[in-house]
């Protein structure tokens, strides 16, 4: 490809190509663009032309920067919030009109994500500023759903795609555990395991271990290093949150074969391939195939080699996910990626960062952001909001002395205040964390970033575990954490927010597909011989949900009354069913009902046991039509409410900055919450409101889905069964912390039966 | 609710205000006016009407309880920007309706970078502590004063917890030396409130104000 992208712009010209960047190479993380440019630099040597190359991410000093704009390299390695910042400039046009080339790496993660929207945009820019598009090569790991990939990349021009040859599928095994009567039924550690892994890591000359929170690499690391203490030094942690300089020493460390076992997260899923890693471990279940085979594919790049992915479940159910995950792979059942459609925060953004660089004339721009996959529908209306809602103009009525785009000469929208310019530079970007905390030994040294909310729990002295370290803080100052090293072994682990990760669909089929065998005796495989106690003993205390039925279970215990039901309909989809149901059953008389799901079914718990009457008396609960009832669950879940904190930080509603600079933004500060109670009360049809509903609907709830679960659980026969005691099927969705809350009750009786049920605990 | 703040009744006020029976005294603190506006100045879109629904629920009041006085508990104003334009000229229109009603003030943190209000609005600024009816009116609860303090500031709010649910209001907070209201103003955020022994809290749920029985002692962070 990068040979490609020399040839073409090169071709025709006698000597090495004019001043100017010729080619963009767009890559999701800063992590890669550094491995990147010396890969695209060794062939040049080699062929003695005298093209430079240059790195500009959020990590590349102010002098390089201002070295690169004296004399911009031929190639430059960029991520999407850089590029958007290139465009934010006045003199865009010069710096970004000689574009010939793009490339986008690993398009697979950008495309489902905002930050594919946001390049989508920026692509369509360079268009216009080159004067014509420029040639646009897509790179990417299998995916369900390629032809999709190539038309949102393009915008819908004509393309090519190509496809490798054949490829050879991973060995995928599991490690099974000794008893399953001591395996846990559900949790997420996995520490079980520990004796399995440390053998399976002591075979093999170098492994990645990979976990699904950063929490769980942290106390994977410390378990291991607990049981092979001869290993410190020979194993090592890789996050997101560590410091940037001890993510590259680990790195360069796999690459040159120094370390047995590195213990990581998806902060290793890409990158530039370490050649002695052999074994992939994946503790937990990795809850996509197409993840699966990416990590996978991170091992076995000797010669003669064969990728191996070893998953190591955290408890009983996830062996059957585990079996569903080789038998989806072995199938070619891959997820696809869908791309998100007319997002308004990001059009909103997009809209100021060109203010702030050249200025837009409408009409162009209009037809500008239609040109992208992503906009192609963009309604006139949604149009004229989102520039009214950046500008001085339209509906703004409700915004009086508002200003952020001023209409110039010829009709040109530009942002004119510098501080507005300059604050809106600092929030470019689609990627929304929690205010993060630096954490800093007392000489200075840094380690890498906690949340903010985390530390705030904290008091001086207190102990916690970062980067393999038992950490003790020392005080807190200006955005950083000052600790020291603890004499203790162990800590706090930091929670670190981020979304988990729902089962595909195509995972949750491949296990529906084991359970209806398992339901006619069928228990084919280790993994399926190995839980096949579990389900019995689901059977005999229960049923077990298979597709002929609609199993629901009953449940008193000390915090209320349970229902649980399994519809199978995968993560999302089940919220949505939850909440619809809680909302439903809950409207004749108002009630609060806590709510939690995991791929396979969901759990309704409340304080009187309205749920499960109901839905055993009541048909009604199941009728079709979810949208209208659905929409209404959703305004009184806190669903919205959180969907919202990115939207209104996309929108540049809320300042983030950066840790260091945070300071400054001070008396601008308010949280997405208090936007959100704003917006609701003083300006109901906002769009951004309307676009966190909507989200939530098409994403988090699945609103396709909903209709066919609901029509495949009428045509099952309902069998309720009171349970004594939680089934293997019920305990980790009893267990689940993530929880949502439906209410219809007033603010008033929801405080005052929180206040009598403190009264009765303070009386216990 | 009526409490006892340092040997003085209080009634608190679901409103975000408390009242003073004997002296017939209405006490707000934290209106920001302004806040709404300056963040539209500096390219933030807020939309207006915070300013008129504030203003609302004080007509609402000072009809309600015919007060002889009302007392600002500090940040009147929310920042220098909040001398011109919409809000002080709501606050003026505000004030001219009721133009026999005593106003004062004591100065916050907020109005010392705002100013204080022009003359036209009829509110006398004063320096914390103000001396009224046995209590300290302030607006940093921690402000020096001889006797109980009722103050500001701090936008307190509570987290409350109950076996499936868990939400979060504004709240009064009563410690043994002072009350602390909380903001009267809309868009105002709120600062959680963990009280210690001998503290107590008040919640403020729709048209309710709930005593929250006490915390039973917490295991410290590191715990579970």
């Amino acid at each position: 490809m990068w040979f490609g992208a020399l040839l073409r712009t090169l071709k025709g010209r006698a000597g090495p190509p004019g001043d100017g960047l010729k080619v963009l190479w767009v890559t999701p993380m800063r992590a890669l663009a550094a491995d990147t440019v010396r890969a695209l630099e060794t062939p040049l040597a080699g062929l003695g032309l005298a093209c430079s190359v240059g790195l500009r991410t959020g990590d590349t000093p102010s002098a390089e920067r201002a070295r690169q704009d004296r004399k911009p390299p031929f190639a430059l390695v960029t991520t999407p919030e850089s590029l958007s910042l290139m465009i934010s400039r006045a003199d865009a046009a010069a710096r970004l009109g000689g574009v010939e080339v793009v490339i986008v790496d690993e398009w697979h993660e950008l495309m489902g994500a905002k930050r594919g929207v946001q390049l989508q945009l920026a692509l369509a820019r360079i268009a216009t500023l080159a004067g014509s598009p420029p040639v646009v090569w897509g790179v990417s790991a299998t995916l369900g759903n390629p032809g999709e990939a190539l038309d949102v990349l393009l915008g819908g021009r004509p393309g090519v795609l190509v496809e490798a040859a054949a490829r050879r599928l991973p060995a995928i095994d599991t490690l099974l555990p000794d008893t399953l009567e001591r395996f846990p039924w559900a949790g997420h550690l996995g520490a079980r395991m520990l004796g399995a892994v440390v053998d399976e890591l002591a075979a093999s000359a170098s492994s990645l271990v990979f976990c699904n929170t950063r929490a769980q690499a942290e106390l994977w690391y410390a378990m291991i290093l607990d049981a092979r203490p001869d290993w410190a030094g020979a194993i090592a942690l890789h996050h997101g949150s560590l410091d940037v300089e001890v993510r590259r020493w680990v790195e360069r460390a796999i690459g040159d074969g120094r370390l047995r076992a590195v213990v990581c997260t998806s902060s290793l899923d890409l990158g530039v391939d370490f050649a002695p890693v052999e074994r992939v471990l994946q503790i937990g279940s990795a809850k996509g195939v197409g993840r699966l085979l990416q990590r996978a594919g991170r091992s076995g790049h000797r010669p003669g080699a064969v990728s191996r992915v070893t998953l190591v479940p955290t408890h009983a159910l996830e062996l059957i996910e585990a079996v569903a995950a080789r038998d989806a792979a072995r199938a070619g059942r891959i997820e696809a990626r869908l791309a998100p459609a007319c997002p308004v925060d990001v059009l909103v953004q997009h809209l100021v960062t060109v203010g702030v660089g050249t200025g837009f004339v409408e009409a162009e721009m209009l037809a500008e952001v239609r040109s992208t996959h992503a906009y192609r529908a963009l309604d006139d209306e949604a149009w004229r909001w989102s520039l009214g809602f950046v500008s001085e103009g339209a509906s703004l009525s409700a915004y009086p002395e508002y200003r952020k785009l001023v209409r110039g000469d010829e009709g040109r929208w530009r942002v004119a205040d510098p501080n507005i310019a300059r604050r809106h530079r600092m929030s470019i970007g689609t990627i929304v964390a929690d205010a993060a905390i630096e954490l800093r030994f007392m000489n200075g040294a840094r380690l890498g970033t906690v949340e903010e909310a985390f530390v705030a729990r904290l008091r001086p002295g207190d102990r916690f575990m970062f980067g393999g370290r038992v950490l003790e803080l020392v005080r807190v100052h200006e955005m950083s954490a000052w600790v020291r090293r603890a004499r203790a072994t162990s800590g706090a682990v930091p929670r670190w927010s981020g979304g988990r990760m729902p089962l595909s669909g195509e995972l949750a089929h491949a296990v529906l597909e084991r359970l209806r065998a398992a339901a006619t005796g069928v228990f084919t495989g280790p993994e399926m011989r190995a839980v096949r106690p579990l389900l019995e003993l689901q059977a005999r205390w229960s049923r077990l949900p298979e597709s002929s039925i609609l199993l629901a279970e009953t449940l008193v215990s000390r915090e209320g009354h349970h229902l649980f039901a399994y519809p199978f309909a995968g993560r999302h989809a089940n919220l949505g069913l939850a909440c619809l149901l809680a909302w439903r059953a809950s409207r004749g008389r108002p009630a609060t009902i806590s709510v939690a799901v995991n791929d396979y079914g969901f759990e309704l718990l409340s304080a009187e046991p309205l749920a499960a009457a109901q839905l055993t008396s009541d048909a009604g609960l199941l009728v079709s039509s979810p949208a209208e009832d659905l929409g209404a669950a959703v305004n009184t879940a806190e669903l919205s409410r959180r969907r919202f904190r990115e939207i209104a930080r996309v929108a540049g509603l809320v300042f983030q900055g950066h840790p260091r600079e945070r300071r400054s933004a001070r008396s601008l500060q308010a949280s997405a919450t208090m936007f959100h109670e704003v917006f609701d009360r003083h300006d109901p049809g906002n769009l951004l409101l309307a676009q966190s509903r909507q989200e939530v609907l098409a994403h988090e709830l699945e609103l396709g889905r909903i209709e066919a679960a609901l029509a495949g659980m009428r045509a099952r026969s309902l069998v309720m069964v009171p349970i004594a005691r939680p089934t293997p099927f019920a305990f980790p969705l009893m267990v689940e912390r993530l929880r949502e809350t439906v209410s219809t009750e007033t603010l008033a009786d929801r405080v005052a039966r929180m206040v009598a049920e403190l009264e009765a605990a303070a009386q216990c | 609710m009526l409490i006892d703040a340092g040997g003085v009744p209080i009634e608190l006020l679901a409103e975000r205000a408390a009242w003073l029976p004997a002296s017939e005294t209405l006490l707000v603190a934290d209106l920001h006016l302004g806040k709404a506006q300056s963040f539209r100045r500096s390219g933030v879109p807020v939309p207006a009407g915070t300013t008129a629904a504030m203003f609302g629920r004080l007509d609402r009041l000072i009809g309600e309880l015919a007060p002889r006085e009302l007392i600002v508990l500090g940040d009147l104003l929310h920042g220098p920007l909040s001398q011109q334009g919409p809000a002080i000229d709501a606050l003026a229109q505000w004030r001219a309706r009721h133009i026999r009603l005593a106003v004062r003030m004591v100065r916050g943190n907020h109005d010392a970078s705002a100013g204080d209000p022009p003359a036209v609005c009829g509110i006398e600024a004063l320096s914390a502590p103000l001396l009224h009816a046995g209590l300290a009116l302030c607006h940093e609860p921690d402000e020096p004063a001889a006797c109980f303090r009722v103050a500001g500031h701090v936008h307190p709010v509570v987290r409350l917890r109950g076996r499936i649910d868990r939400i979060r209001v504004a709240c009064f907070w009563l410690r043994p030396d002072a009350l602390i209201l909380p903001a009267f103003g809309e868009f105002t955020g709120g600062w959680p409130v963990m009280p210690q022994a001998g503290e107590q809290v008040f919640a403020v749920a729709g048209s309710d104000v709930i005593a929250v029985p006490p915390p039973r002692p917490r295991p410290r962070a590191n715990g579970r």
